[in-house]
C-alpha cells in the first residue's frame, strides 16, 4: 500500500507555548489510524498542524508532497479534509447549504449533487433536516453533519477530532460504523483522535499514543489492545 | 538621566530666544505649534496610552475656543481667565461623554467621535444658539497686549504665555502619565479585563481619561482663539479632529515628546504643501497617516527611542 | 396632508440612497468586522470617475455600467493592497488606515477635479411621473434602483456558490477555510461589492445634492445611523433601516427641528443606538466571551 502522509519530527505550538515536540506518524492510503492520549497531549494539535492552523517546525508529506508551508485551503483543495473538535459547523446556515460547501471545491456540479444524495443516504437524519438551520441541529446530528460535509469533497483523508465527544455510545456507534463503511467503500484513509479509546481501536488497524507532545507508543490496533499500560491507563480493566 | 536634562535646558533657551529672532508672524506659528502640542498630549493620553480612539477631538477644541471667545467678547472676561475656565467647561463636557462612551469599544467608539467631528459644525451654526455663537460669521476677539508694559509686541508675549502654560502641561502630563495613573491606563488598553480583576476601577478610569484629555484640548482651543482672534464653525469640522489624529500619529503615539513632533508636524507641512497645491496637505496627511501605520508605528517619538538605543552601546 | 406624503415619499428616496451606502458597510463589517470609514469617499470617487466618462462623451448607462465596473476592481485592490496588511492589528491602527484612505481620496479628487460644485445629470426625465406633486421622476428611480440592487444581491447571496462561500467565510473563517475557500479573497471581494453599490449610490444622489468631493460625508453619517439601527450586521436591517432614517430625517426636519440640525440627529441617533441597543433592530447580540 502507498503511503500518504508522514510526519516526521513535527514541532508545533501556540505562540511561545510548545505542545508538540518531535513526532513521528505514518499512514497509508485507505489505512485508518487512531491517535489517542489524555487530555492536553497534543491530539488536536497534531490535527492542526497537518492542516496547516498552527506554525510548525518539521516535515509533513501528503502523497509525497511537503505540505508543511501551505495554507489551510490549500490543504484542503489538496484532498484532506478536517473534520474539528466542535464540529465547525456553519450554524447559521441550513444543512443542505452546508454540504453543499463542503463540495465547494469540486468543479462537476452534477457529481456534487450525487455526493449529497449519498450523504443523504449514509445519514437519513439529515435528509429530514435538509432546510433546518444547521444550528438547532441536536448533537448528535450535527457532527453527522460535519462528517458528511468533510466527505463532500471526496477527500484521500479524512480528519476526525473526537467525534464521539458529547454523544450518545448509540450515536456514536452508528457513526463510527458508517466510518467503516466509507473506508471500506471509497478508501478514504482515517487519522482518528479519540479520547473514547476501546472504540477507536476497534476500528482503526494502527495506533499511536500521545503523552505530553511526544508518541511514546505506536503499533497495530489489536496489539495496542492488548498491551498492560493502554489497557489500564485508556480501557480503564 | 543628565543628558535629558540638559537637552531640555538647552531646548527651553532656544524656545525662549526664538520670538527675538524671527518674524511676528512665524512666532504666531511657534504659538500654535505650542497650542497643538498640548492639545495633541490630551489626545494622545486618551488614544495612545489609554486606547480609546477619538476622532472627534476638534469639538473639544471648539468647545474651549468658543469659551474663551464668548467670554471675551460677550462678557469682557480677561483673556489669562478664560482658560482655565475653558478647561474647567472641557474637563466636565470629556467627562460627560466619556461616560456613555465606556459601553462603546474601540472601532464604535471611533464611530461615535467620528459623528461627533462631522455633526458639530452644523451644531455651531444653529440659529437658536446664534446670538451666543455668532452663528456663520462667528465672532472675533482681540489679542492681548502684554501686562504691566512689558516691551513684548502682543505676538510675543502670547508666545510667552503660552511657553510658560505648555511647560506646565507637560510637566502635569509628565506626573500623570510615567507613575501609576499611567500604568493604569496602559493596562486598561491593553488588557481591560485583567485590569479591572486586578482592582483597576476601568470605568472611573476611562471617563476621568477623557475628561482630562478633553481638557487638555480645550485649553489647547482656547489658547487658540486668541491666537487666531476668531472662532467660526467652520474651523472646526471634522478634518480638525483628523489633522490631531495625524499629529498624535506622526509623533508617537502614547509618547509624551511626540506631542511636539507632532505639533509641528500638523503646524507647518500645511503651509509647505499649500505651495505644491491646494489638495497636497491632505494627500500628504493620508500618506503618512498609512505609512506610518505600516513603517513606524512608533511614530517619530518611537524612531528617535530606537536609533538611541542602536547608538547608545 | 399632501405635503406630509410628499415628505415621506422624498425621505424614501433618500433612504434609498442611505440604504445603499448602509448595506454596503454592513457588508464589509460583516466580511471583516471592520467599519469603511472610507466608504463615502469612495463613492465618491466613483462618482467622480462617472463625471469623467460622462464628459468625455460616453452616454449616461454607459459610465454607469463602466464605473461600477471600475469601483468593484478598486474595491478588490484597496483590501488586498492596503487594508489587508493592518486587518490583523490593531483597532488603533485599522482606524487610522480607513482615515488615512479617506483623506488620500478626498485630496487626490479634489486636486483633479477641484473644489467647485459640479451638475451631475440623472437619467431619469425631469417631470414627475404622471405629473404627480409627491415625488420627482429621480427620487422614484432612485428608490427603484436601490430595491434593484438589494435584490440582486440577495439573489446572489442566496442562490449562487460564490455567494455561499462569501457568507460562509463571514460566518466561520476557520471553518471555510477547512472547506477549502480562500477566506483572503472573499473578503475581496466583498470589499468590491461594497465599492460598487457605494459608487451606485453616489450616482444617484449627485444630482440631487450636485458632486463636490466633500458630497459624502452627511450621507455616510445616515447611513452609519442606518447601518446601527437596522443592525451592522444584517443587510436587511441596513437597507430597512436606510429608509427609516430617510423618512425620519426628512419629517424631523420639516416638522420638528427644520433642516439646520439635520446632522446632529443623526449624531444623537448613532450614539442612541450604540448605547441603548448595539445590536440594532434585526441584529444579534453577541456575546464577549471573556
Amino acid at each position: 500500500m502507498a503511503e500518504l502522509l508522514r510526519v516526521e519530527g513535527l514541532e508545533a505550538g501556540y505562540g511561545p507555548v510548545p505542545v508538540l515536540h518531535g513526532i513521528d506518524l505514518a499512514l497509508e492510503e485507505g489505512g485508518i489510524a487512531t491517535l489517542l492520549g489524555a487530555n492536553g497531549a497534543g491530539k488536536t494539535t497534531t490535527l492542526r498542524a497537518v492542516c496547516g492552523m498552527v506554525k510548525t517546525r518539521g516535515a509533513i508529506r501528503f502523497r509525497g508532497e511537503g505540505i508543511e508551508k501551505r495554507s489551510t485551503e490549500d490543504i484542503a483543495r489538496m484532498g484532506i479534509a478536517h473534520v474539528p473538535d466542535g464540529r465547525g459547523t456553519f450554524t447559521d446556515l441550513s444543512t443542505e447549504e452546508n454540504l453543499r460547501l463542503g463540495g465547494y471545491v469540486r468543479a462537476d456540479r452534477a457529481a456534487v449533487a450525487q455526493s449529497m444524495e449519498q450523504m443523504y443516504a449514509y445519514f437519513p437524519k439529515l435528509a429530514e433536516r435538509r432546510r433546518q438551520q444547521a444550528g438547532t441541529l441536536s448533537g448528535g446530528e450535527q457532527q453527522m453533519l460535519a462528517v458528511a460535509r468533510a466527505l463532500m469533497s471526496k477527500p484521500r483523508l479524512l480528519l476526525l477530532d473526537e467525534p464521539s465527544f458529547g454523544l450518545a455510545p448509540l450515536i456514536v456507534a452508528g457513526i463510527f460504523e458508517i466510518l467503516r463503511t466509507i473506508n471500506r467503500e471509497e478508501r478514504v484513509a482515517i487519522l482518528l483522535v479519540e479520547q473514547n479509546a476501546a472504540m477507536a481501536l476497534d476500528l482503526a488497524d494502527h495506533a499511536f499514543l500521545l503523552e505530553t507532545g511526544r508518541i511514546v507508543m505506536s503499533g497495530p490496533a489489536a496489539r495496542m489492545r492488548e498491551d498492560e499500560t493502554v489497557r489500564r491507563s485508556y480501557l480503564g480493566y | 538621566m543628565r543628558r535629558k536634562n540638559i537637552a531640555l535646558a538647552v531646548l527651553l533657551v532656544v524656545a525662549c530666544a526664538l520670538p527675538f529672532l524671527v518674524s511676528n508672524f512665524r512666532v504666531f506659528q511657534l504659538t500654535m505649534v505650542l497650542i497643538y502640542a498640548i492639545v495633541l498630549l490630551g489626545l494622545n493620553m486618551l488614544t495612545g496610552y489609554n486606547g480609546q480612539i477619538s476622532l472627534g477631538h476638534g469639538a473639544f477644541y471648539a468647545i474651549g475656543a468658543y469659551t474663551a471667545a464668548i467670554l471675551m467678547d460677550r462678557f469682557g472676561v480677561p483673556y489669562w481667565l478664560t482658560i482655565p475656565v475653558a478647561g474647567a467647561v472641557c474637563l466636565a463636557a470629556g467627562f460627560l461623554f466619556g461616560l456613555p462612551a465606556l459601553r462603546l469599544e474601540g472601532l464604535y467608539l471611533a464611530l461615535a467621535t467620528f459623528a461627533l467631528g462631522v455633526a458639530l459644525p452644523q451644531l455651531m451654526k444653529y440659529k437658536h444658539l446664534e446670538h451666543w455663537t455668532g452663528g456663520v460669521q462667528g465672532i472675533v476677539i482681540v489679542k492681548p497686549d502684554a501686562p504691566f508694559g512689558i516691551p513684548l509686541n502682543a505676538d510675543q508675549w502670547l508666545y510667552f504665555f503660552s511657553l510658560a502654560l505648555t511647560v506646565v502641561m507637560f510637566i502635569l502630563a509628565v506626573n500623570l502619565l510615567r507613575g501609576r495613573i499611567g500604568r493604569a491606563m496602559v493596562a486598561i488598553r491593553d488588557h481591560p479585563i485583567a485590569a479591572g480583576a486586578m482592582g483597576v476601577n476601568v470605568a472611573m478610569y476611562k471617563s476621568l481619561t477623557f475628561g482630562v484629555s478633553a481638557m487638555y484640548t480645550g485649553i489647547g482651543g482656547a489658547l487658540g482663539a486668541i491666537a487666531v482672534q476668531f472662532v467660526a464653525p467652520d474651523s472646526f469640522n471634522v478634518f480638525l479632529s483628523i489633522a490631531f489624529l495625524v499629529g498624535i500619529v506622526v509623533g508617537g503615539l502614547a509618547s509624551i515628546e511626540g506631542a511636539i513632533f507632532g505639533a509641528i508636524f500638523i503646524q507647518f507641512v500645511p503651509n509647505l504643501a499649500d505651495q505644491i497645491s491646494k489638495a497636497a496637505p491632505w494627500a500628504i496627511y493620508g500618506i503618512f497617516l498609512i505609512a506610518f501605520m505600516y513603517l513606524l508605528p512608533g511614530g517619530i517619538a518611537g524612531l528617535i527611542k530606537a536609533l538611541r538605543r542602536r547608538y547608545d552601546r | 396632508m399632501e405635503a406630509f406624503l410628499a415628505q415621506v415619499l422624498s425621505g424614501l428616496a433618500t433612504g434609498g440612497i442611505y440604504a445603499s451606502v448602509a448595506l454596503a458597510l454592513v457588508m464589509i463589517h460583516q466580511a471583516t468586522h471592520l467599519v469603511n470609514f472610507a466608504q463615502g469617499e469612495m463613492a465618491m470617487f466613483s462618482t467622480y470617475i462617472a463625471w469623467s466618462l460622462i464628459h468625455a462623451g460616453m452616454p449616461y448607462w454607459a459610465a454607469f455600467f463602466l464605473t461600477i465596473a471600475i469601483s468593484f476592481a478598486g474595491g478588490v485592490v484597496i483590501e488586498r493592497v492596503i487594508i489587508r496588511p493592518v486587518e490583523k492589528g490593531s483597532v488603533l491602527s485599522v482606524v487610522v488606515v480607513f482615515i488615512g484612505l479617506l483623506v488620500i481620496l478626498n485630496a487626490v479628487a479634489g486636486w483633479i477635479y477641484s473644489f467647485t460644485v459640479k451638475p451631475f445629470p440623472s437619467p431619469f426625465p425631469a417631470e414627475p411621473l404622471f405629473g404627480n406633486h409627491y415625488l420627482s421622476s429621480h427620487g422614484l428611480g432612485a428608490i427603484a434602483i436601490t430595491l434593484m440592487v438589494v435584490l440582486s444581491l440577495w439573489a446572489f447571496f442566496r442562490f449562487t456558490p460564490l455567494g455561499l462561500a462569501m457568507r460562509a467565510a463571514a460566518q466561520n473563517p476557520a471553518s471555510a477555510r477547512l472547506v477549502g475557500i480562500r477566506v483572503g479573497w472573499m473578503k475581496a471581494l466583498g470589499w468590491g461589492l461594497a465599492a460598487a453599490i457605494g459608487a451606485i449610490a453616489g450616482m444617484m444622489v449627485a444630482p440631487i445634492v450636485y458632486l463636490d468631493p466633500n458630497m459624502m460625508a452627511g450621507i455616510l453619517l445616515y447611513a452609519f445611523a442606518a447601518a446601527l439601527l437596522g443592525g451592522i450586521d444584517s443587510p436587511f436591517g441596513a437597507v430597512v433601516g436606510g429608509f427609516i432614517v430617510g423618512v425620519l430625517e426628512n419629517l424631523v426636519g420639516t416638522y420638528v427641528i427644520g433642516n439646520e440640525l439635520k446632522l446632529t440627529v443623526a449624531l444623537v441617533l448613532i450614539i442612541g443606538v450604540l448605547i441603548v441597543k448595539p445590536s440594532g433592530l434585526f441584529g444579534r447580540t453577541v456575546v464577549q466571551r471573556v
